[in-house]
């Protein structure tokens, strides 16, 4: 079933065409890669679909329902959730404080202020911390987490929000060979529950996951396919791989 | 994780039980030495019951104390530095001639830093903690009703309100010995009527002072047969005047009577003046202090006050030079504008009433006060009306000269105030 | 965890404030009295400043107005209308708080993110607005403000010395107190500091971050308010300079000196400013405001938390090695 319709979505900045005329679609638990050299408009195009810009034009529907012109708040409402490039999670709080602020994120505010106790969500972040392996943390603050360790609660802040479709902007950034790998295994797990779309700017991490592969050169997707077929095409290896 | 929590959760209460601790001590610091100046207190009164029971062989010598209250800091901190030094001249000046009743007068002195909610406070402190016999000070009007209560309603205490202002302050344990709009206003204009000049502009700053001023102005003028022909209010902060002076200049008025304070006074008189003006200018915050800020366009502008020092009174005069000898830096800050003369005639009425009453005793010197009259004053001879509590005034209506000095067109003797009649 | 201490803390600090206030009575005089009531109210301001700014990051610079309405509206009711029963009064101040503070709220609030910069010229700029507004506007006095507010009543009797006006004031204060410690512990508490400390991460999460902006904001207002309206009963007066920039810097002041974000730092740093100011300033009159100032840079340099990092700072140095290599780490996932 097909999650995400981008359609002709384009995006000027003053004379920079950064995004132009582009499609793409995430299908139910698919995951999907978006891949692109530094200033090929992949950044553009994954703000447009999470609402941290809007789109000059073109269509963005979420199971059917138009987003492109809803504010973040409401994508999220919508069944969206997304890793920031760099770990967006709150340092100074626990690490089970932080899955809670992402737990509680559409409970009433009434709710929230009339919670005497902040155990409604035990059992939920007891899940989440097994599958991230955060167990062992749960009451450390989320600044002092190994680097790797903050980008898996980020993710598993956005899995919290039980998600229709996961946004991960480059999710192994800066991590080690070993962190990258469990990072992967998670990546796997979350797919059983949502679509994800990840944003790399090479090939080696993504290409062992991910279902379908865009690949975006000076604002266009020049060629879409699976990981065998992307690397097998012949303008990816002139626009992109060559230059790795 | 429950271990953890005990050990923060104890942490904090020890934290916070540190932090009342430093609190109590703090506290404890003050309150001590309150009690030494309560047992002191006590020991003052038994020792004047113990007087009393000796009858008349001994006398109390402990010192009266003389609250004085005034900004020392912020906007009108330039008037306060004047006022304290004053009211240090004036004391002296009664302690070398054998203090009150035969006690020495000491003075307290407290800072209002031109905030009213400041001046609350202190206040407080000169009444409930340093238990002062008066209190004399403020600047502003706004000062005088943030701390009239506390001084004379709450802390029953005689309080001395030292500054010409608007009228109506009618409180009991409240005296006024500054003057009041019509002592500034009557003279002035009855005799620039009778001169012929008929028609009047007014405006001053959008506040009660000059609308209280003005009022008074436009009552006069239309009482005698005048007519106003422009009334303006402009903001206290205003700097660009250029609007206001366009419409004197375009009034074509006889007079124009103006109460627009600093720092406004000198772009607005110098506009007008510059821009042709030729009738008269008149003003209640005309002297030798404003001149100086307003230049050679002070040239010919009329001024009423209480006091200025060109005054044909060679007691003014020496008491003023040895004022200026004593305190050499705050020599040039002896004006009327300043209270200074309001400040020291306050002082000798309150001391007149203490001497009749023969005690600071707030319920006897209401009694005292309510017709004190001295004349060896900076100024001349000044008595509170009975039942007004406010003081009849020596006036003089000066001409301002280019130098900044003032020559005295008419001294026109004691003007009776018009208040709580 | 930290909120049993902060609780624990808290309720030790009114027992004790309470306990300890016969003995002032006694050994004290009004004007100790009055300086401790003015701190109870001032509190109140300090803790809308601490929920504003300290909790959710909204750096109100201009606090003062909420507590200047507050004081204008309960000294009207008073004076005007005769009304001097306590509730009556710190209702109307309070609601009068409230009112504006959500025009205010929702004008700052309710449309795309604002930076911490522009809120704070913004709230100074109305400070500054409003204390000329009320110097000029005749009805409420303009400069003289207004005097002889009669004292309050409570269910018809008279409220008027200065003890009675301190039980009051801890009284109203302790309510509020414990109704901001509620707040700041309950789940909102923490969607309050997420807010502070990354706003555009909590819209991602879905967080109706205008809503609850706009709510703590009206929520501050009103409290700096009340503590306004409580301020014009017991001091029998209020002026314009209660609305305005000084009074405001200086609540962001002990805020900053206390610890912002820290609760209770805030507090603790206006009491003990309040109880050295008066006696400091009589005793050095030109080295105190010095060192003030010099106070103030060194927490913004040092101790960035304030006071209440002092305990913290000293521990981290201690344990900083141990730290640097017990710090987590995660080596694989299982």
């Amino acid at each position: 079933m097909t999650l995400l319709v981008a359609t002709n979505i384009t995006k000027t900045f003053g004379p920079l065409v950064a995004v132009d005329d582009v499609s793409l679609t995430i299908d139910s638990n698919e995951v999907v890669g978006l891949i692109g050299p530094n200033g090929s408009g992949k950044s553009t195009l994954l703000h447009t679909l999470c609402g941290r810009t809007l789109p000059d034009s073109g269509s963005i529907k979420l199971n059917n329902r138009e987003i492109a012109r809803m504010s973040p708040i409401r994508r999220a409402r919508s069944g969206m959730a997304i890793k920031f490039q760099l770990a967006r999670i709150y340092g100074q709080k626990t690490v089970r404080e932080n899955l809670l602020l992402a737990l509680q994120a559409e409970t009433s505010l009434i709710g929230l202020l009339f919670s005497r106790t902040r155990h409604r969500f035990d059992s939920d972040i007891e899940v989440l911390l097994s599958d991230f392996g955060l167990e062992d943390f749960v009451n450390v603050k989320a600044g002092e987490l190994s680097h790797g360790a903050q980008q898996w609660l980020e993710i598993a802040m956005a899995m919290a929000r039980k998600p229709a479709l996961l946004l991960l902007d480059e999710p192994t950034a800066g991590m080690s060979p070993a962190e990258r790998q469990s990072t992967g295994e998670l990546i796997t797990i979350a797919a059983q529950k949502c679509g994800i779309l990840i944003v790399e700017h090479d090939l080696g991490f993504i290409r062992s996951m991910c279902d379908r592969i865009n690949v975006m050169h000076q604002g266009s997707i020049v060629a879409v396919g699976t990981p065998s077929e992307i690397e097998k095409d012949e303008r990816v290896k002139e626009v992109y791989l060559t230059r790795v | 994780m429950k271990r953890k929590s005990m050990t923060v959760g104890s942490r904090g209460a020890l934290r916070s039980v540190a932090l009342l601790a430093t609190v109590g001590l703090v506290l404890a610091g003050c309150s001590s030495s309150d009690t030494a100046s309560e047992t002191e207190a006590e020991a003052t009164a038994t020792q004047s019951e113990t007087t009393e029971a000796a009858a008349e062989e001994e006398v109390d010598t402990s010192p009266i104390k003389v609250g004085v209250l005034t900004d020392l800091t912020g906007a009108f901190g330039i008037v306060g530095q004047s006022n304290q030094a004053v009211a240090q001249f004036t004391i002296d000046e009664i302690n070398a001639n054998g203090g009150i009743l035969g006690r020495p007068v000491e003075l307290v002195i407290v800072d209002s830093a031109s905030d009213p909610a400041v001046g609350a406070q202190v206040a407080s402190k000169l009444v409930n903690e340093d238990q002062v016999d008066v209190v004399i000070g403020g600047v502003a009007s706004n000062m005088r009703e943030a701390i009239k209560d506390i001084i004379a309603t709450r802390g029953n205490t005689p309080y001395i309100w030292p500054a010409s202002y608007e009228g109506n302050e009618c409180t009991p344990n409240v005296w006024n010995v500054g003057a009041v709009p019509n002592q500034q206003v009557d003279p002035v204009v009855n005799r620039l009527l009778a001169e012929g000049k008929k028609t009047f502009f007014l405006t001053g700053n959008d506040y009660l002072y000059p609308r209280s001023v003005l009022a008074q102005v436009r009552k006069v003028v239309e009482a005698g047969g005048g007519e106003v022909v422009g009334e303006e209010y402009v903001p206290l902060d205003i700097t660009d005047t250029s609007t206001l002076v366009s419409k004197v200049l375009a009034s074509n008025a006889d007079v124009l009577f103006e109460i627009i304070v600093l720092p406004a006074t000198a772009p607005f008189i110098q506009g007008v003046v510059d821009g042709g003006f030729e009738g008269e200018i008149v003003g209640t915050l005309f002297d030798e202090a404003i001149n100086g800020i307003i230049g050679t366009q002070a040239d010919g502008l009329l001024g009423i006050q209480d006091y200025f020092a060109t005054i044909d009174d060679t007691f003014s005069r020496d008491k003023v030079a040895e004022f200026a000898a004593a305190y050499p830096d705050e020599a040039g800050l002896f004006s009327a504008t300043f209270n200074a003369p309001a400040w020291y005639r306050g002082l000798y009425l309150w001391k007149t009433a203490v001497e009749a009453a023969g005690t600071t005793d707030a319920a006897e010197v209401e009694k005292t006060m309510d017709s004190a009259s001295y004349d060896a004053l900076i100024g001349g001879p000044a008595s509170m009306v009975p039942g007004t509590r406010h003081a009849q005034l020596t006036m003089y209506l000066g001409q301002m000269n280019a130098d900044g000095s003032v020559t005295i067109i008419e001294s026109l003797g004691s003007v009776v105030p018009e208040q709580c009649g | 965890m930290v909120i049993k201490g902060r609780n624990a803390a808290a309720i030790a600090i009114i027992v004790a404030i309470a306990a300890a206030s016969p003995f002032i009575f006694i050994f004290g005089n009004d004007y100790i009295t009055g300086t401790l009531t003015r701190i109870l109210i001032l509190g109140l301001l300090v803790l809308s400043v601490e929920l504003a700014w300290g909790q959710t990051g909204m750096f109100t610079l201009g606090q003062a107005v909420f507590f200047g309405v507050g004081a204008y509206s309960a000294a009207v009711v008073a004076k005007d209308y005769g009304i001097t029963d306590v509730i009556a009064i710190l209702s109307v101040a309070g609601f009068a708080g409230l009112i504006i503070g959500l025009l205010i709220g929702a004008f700052l609030f309710t449309g795309r993110r604002v930076s911490e910069l522009y809120v704070a010229l913004f709230t100074l700029a109305l400070a500054y607005a409003a204390q000329r507004l009320a110097t000029s506007w005749s009805a409420i006095g303009a400069a003289n403000g207004i005097p002889g507010i009669p004292f309050p009543t409570l269910f018809g009797l008279k409220l008027d010395s200065g003890p009675i006006l301190f039980y009051l004031a801890l009284v109203v204060f302790a309510i509020f107190f414990f109704i901001c410690l509620w707040v700041v512990n309950s789940q909102f508490g923490l969607t309050m500091n997420a807010i502070r400390d990354d706003e555009e991460r909590a819209e991602f999460f879905g967080y109706r971050r205008q809503t609850i902006q706009v709510l703590v904001f009206t929520g501050t207002a009103g409290l700096a308010a009340v503590g306004g309206g409580l301020f014009a009963i017991t001091e029998g007066f209020v002026s314009p300079s209660l609305l305005g920039i000084a009074l405001s810097t200086s609540a962001v002041l002990w805020v900053v000196l206390g610890g912002k974000g820290t609760f209770l730092g805030p507090l603790l740093a206006l009491a003990i400013l309040q109880i050295l100011d008066r006696r400091m300033q009589d005793a050095f009159p030109q080295f105190w405001p010095i060192a003030i100032g010099g106070l103030l840079l060194i927490t913004i340099v040092f101790l960035p938390k304030g006071i209440m990092s002092i305990p913290q700072v000293l521990r981290e140095r201690k344990s900083q090695r141990v730290l640097r290599h017990s710090a987590p780490i995660r080596e694989d996932i299982q």
